[in-house]
């Protein structure tokens, strides 16, 4: 009798609680309901300032990279937000990115959810305002650069938003933006001057609007007035000019003033590729006589060739400069068949812990193993060094624009 | 899971995870605890099977039967608790009451208790939950003995300056404790 | 102090005796002074709550359902705070996590609603409830002020400019818990201990 009541009094003291909170439940479950609603869309009103709601619209979309994971559209109207990804060789993950796109077009904010590259390359710390610099711009992106000093993950992250706000405009979600012509001109350079890297911008003189400056020393761009037109010259590092108009197409023969102030602006920064080629070509093959640099119309890694002759052969020289890790100086001899005769490099000293491999690598062995190699018995796998695959396809670079210019080289002489 | 994964996961549960110390569930019953070590180790002992027990009842509870009504969750798992408690000290009174008489039951139903029921809802499994609950079991367990042998060691009372003397030094102690063991985590 | 009734650990002047009962919740939400408001707070009014009932009701309630029952009323209670504060305060049950929950079998709401509800009048066991709930916010709050300002450099969660070189993260972790209570504790210790002597001068 007294368990039966113990029992009762407990049953009662839960059934009165229960019935509680099922009373308040009715008055807070909506609210709470509400609030959990709200923390979930805080990630998104982060960058769709005064946004409601979301819906899921991912699947009813286009041509969809895989960078961009996850497309919500703001239920009011107010515009979109995406879920999108950016890889560069310096990434452990992908970079996590949520990028808020106005109804307008305009980019109404962007942040980074999660950052996996190089801490010490992060493009944030670097440029504190490189990503508000994003905010108002359409898909142009007409006033975005890059992050110097954290050129691979900036690139990535811009690649990325193009990417995101190409498949907006490709699904007529939003308008797309008109580019300017010196930013269309500005965007053909890696196109047309693929060795180009780590571009430096500054402001030109006269015709010339900007100039830009290959850190790597391969060569200037030059954004010019021609006229009524804009055009875009680029030269190498040896000299040779081409100029380009907005249609990509090859102007060089009717802009003989545009070619000579290019020419003119570039020859002011002498180089001195051609004095460190003739140098190595003397150390590397004995009896190198007759050197005479080449000017070649290429606008790769290449930087200087010469052409010279051993004991009455006539042999070629390249010096080209690719980005791996660091800058790498590579050095090619090819004889006249077009097989690799000689390779070497600066950088075989490597100090990063990046390179260990290299401490226990045979250094000679590897420069042999290039020996014999033609443009086309070339197929990349001969520059694989383990653990090291920026410096490899450094190397893989290096020696493809190499064949690349010995073959201009070559249509040229025929 | 294979034997590597179930290894980490206790260990886990006695250094990084430690639920008293670490977590705050259940701190005022390690500190407040003043019996012997060997009284604590089966005290701990005990509280180790409620929360294996008590998992093996809430895990399913929440997952089939809960997840309408969130909001009778803390009830419920007190609940079971409490009925867990009381039928282990039914079941294990002769051993228990030897040691530590009838406190079994006040002790056992602690904030560590509950707080691994609500925390092993988010496990993805019920063995998981299970591995779980016993990796922070032994923890508790032996946080538990381990404090009490540090108090149970005779120290110079009058090296304490008199403010710090009581709960203050005992908060240190365990703070030192804290320490060693976020330590081994690397994150202070 | 009146002869013949019990008072609660903190009107006997140990509050050294109470808190280590409550060490756990205390440190848990003393890393945020908005935590550890809401959980002074939830304290507090448990507490308050818990003792008016038990007080009415354990008359009826026989002894051996005296813990099971005692329990489940805190629970209740505990519940429908955390549904109160969840509607109206989420950050602040965020923050709490799984303690606000555990209140429910905190020994500091279950030995006071046991020791004074159940040996006194209502009137008594509210002014205890309301004692020790303040007791325990000023605590929480003065450990929060201290760990937001030296270990996370905010204050209310605002951001304090000059302080952002000098924070110390270890004192807003678990260790930070631990070292800022004791020595509050201390520093408690040193004024409740003036309170003794003063009292025991009157009764001289």
């Amino acid at each position: 009798m007294k368990l039966l009541k113990t029992y009762v009094i407990l049953i009662v003291i839960v059934a009165i609680f229960a019935g509680a909170m099922f009373a308040l439940n009715l008055h807070t479950g909506p609210i709470i309901e509400k609030n959990n609603a709200g923390a979930a869309n805080d990630k998104l009103n982060a960058v769709m300032p005064g946004g409601s709601g979301y819906e899921d619209i991912t699947a009813t979309l286009t041509a969809r990279p895989a960078s961009v994971t996850t497309v919500y559209k703001e239920t009011s109207g107010l515009g979109f937000v995406m879920l999108c990804t950016a890889e560069s060789s310096y990434s452990t993950a992908p970079m996590e990115i949520t990028l808020g796109i106005a109804a307008d077009g305009k980019i109404s904010g962007v942040e980074i959810t999660a950052y996996n590259d190089t801490a010490s390359f992060d493009f944030r710390t670097k440029d504190p305002s490189y990503l508000a610099s994003y905010v108002g711009q359409d898909s142009a992106l007409a006033d975005v650069g890059l992050v110097a000093g954290s050129t691979f993950s900036s690139t990535a992250f811009r690649n990325s938003i193009v990417a995101a706000m190409e498949v907006m405009t490709a699904n007529n979600l939003i308008a797309a933006g008109v580019k300017g012509d010196d930013q269309i001109l500005t965007e053909l350079i890696p196109t047309v001057a693929p060795g180009f890297t780590k571009l430096a911008e500054a402001e030109g003189t006269g015709n010339i609007q900007k100039v830009f400056t290959a850190e790597n020393g391969t060569g200037f761009a030059y954004i010019v007035n021609s006229g009524d037109a804009t055009v875009l010259a680029i030269v190498n590092a040896m000299g040779v000019c081409k100029v380009y108009d907005v249609e990509g197409a090859d102007i060089t023969a009717n802009a003989a003033d545009v070619v000579a102030e290019a020419v003119a602006h570039a020859s002011a920064t002498p180089n001195k590729f051609t004095d460190d080629l003739t140098t190595k070509v003397g150390r590397m093959m004995e009896g190198a006589a007759d050197i005479t640099p080449i000017a070649l119309d290429t606008f790769n890694t290449v930087v200087s060739a010469v052409s010279f002759t051993v004991d009455g052969t006539t042999y070629y020289a390249f010096y080209s400069r690719s980005i791996g890790f660091h800058q790498m100086d590579v050095f090619f001899v090819i004889d006249e068949n077009g097989a690799i005769t000689k390779m070497d490099a600066k950088q075989f000293i490597f100090d990063e812990e990046y390179f260990m491999a290299f401490g226990g690598m045979d250094v000679t062995a590897y420069k042999d193993g290039f020996v014999g190699i033609t443009g086309d018995t070339f197929t990349g796998d001969e520059v694989i060094i383990a653990t090291a695959t920026m410096t490899s396809n450094a190397i893989k670079e290096s020696t493809q624009d190499v064949f690349t210019a010995f073959n201009a080289l070559k249509g040229g002489a025929q | 899971m294979d034997f590597k994964v179930i290894l980490g996961v206790i260990l886990a549960g006695i250094l990084s995870n430690n639920i008293a110390l670490l977590e705050f569930l259940g701190t005022g019953a390690v500190l407040e605890n003043e019996r012997s070590s060997k009284k604590s180790l089966t005290l701990g002992l005990g509280t180790t099977l409620v929360m294996v027990i008590s998992t093996l009842i809430t895990w399913p509870l929440n997952k089939y039967l809960l997840h309408e009504v969130s909001y009778l969750q803390t009830m419920a798992f007190v609940l079971v608790v409490l009925i867990v408690v009381e039928v282990i000290h039914l079941i294990a009174k002769n051993i228990l009451d030897n040691y530590c008489r009838s406190d079994f039951v006040k002790f056992a139903i602690n904030g560590a208790v509950l707080g691994l029921c609500i925390h092993n809802t988010h496990q993805e499994t019920l063995v998981a939950a299970l591995i779980n609950s016993a990796a922070i079991g032994i923890g508790f367990m032996l946080t538990m003995t381990v404090y009490a042998k540090l108090k149970d060691t005779e120290v110079d009372e009058e090296a304490i300056p008199p403010t710090f003397r009581g709960l203050p030094i005992d908060l240190l102690t365990a703070g030192m404790m804290v320490l060693a063991l976020l330590a081994l985590n690397f994150k202070f | 102090m009146k002869k013949g009734t019990k008072t609660s650990y903190l009107l006997k002047g140990t509050p050294s005796a109470l808190l280590v009962l409550g060490a756990g919740f205390v440190m848990a939400s003393s890393a945020d002074i908005r935590a550890a408001l809401g959980m002074g707070a939830a304290v507090l009014v448990a507490m308050l709550l818990s003792s008016i009932v038990i007080s009415a009701l354990h008359k009826v309630i026989p002894a051996n359902a005296k813990l099971p029952a005692y329990l489940l009323i805190i629970t209740g209670f505990v519940s429908l705070i955390s549904m109160i504060m969840q509607a109206y305060f989420p950050e602040v049950v965020d923050m709490l996590g799984v303690h606000l929950a555990t209140l429910s079998v905190s020994a500091v709401v279950y030995r006071d609603a046991e020791e004074v509800a159940d040996h006194n009048g209502e009137a008594t066991s509210i002014k205890t409830a309301l004692v020790t709930g303040i007791f325990f916010t000023v605590v929480m709050v003065v450990c929060a002020v201290i760990r937001e300002f030296v270990g996370k450099a905010t204050l209310w969660g605002e951001p304090i400019a000059f302080m952002q070189n000098y924070k110390i993260d270890a004192i807003a972790g678990a260790f930070g818990g631990y070292l800022v209570l004791a020595i509050v504790m201390a520093v408690i210790n040193k004024i409740t201990k003036l309170h003794h002597h003063l009292d025991e001068e009157e009764e001289n």
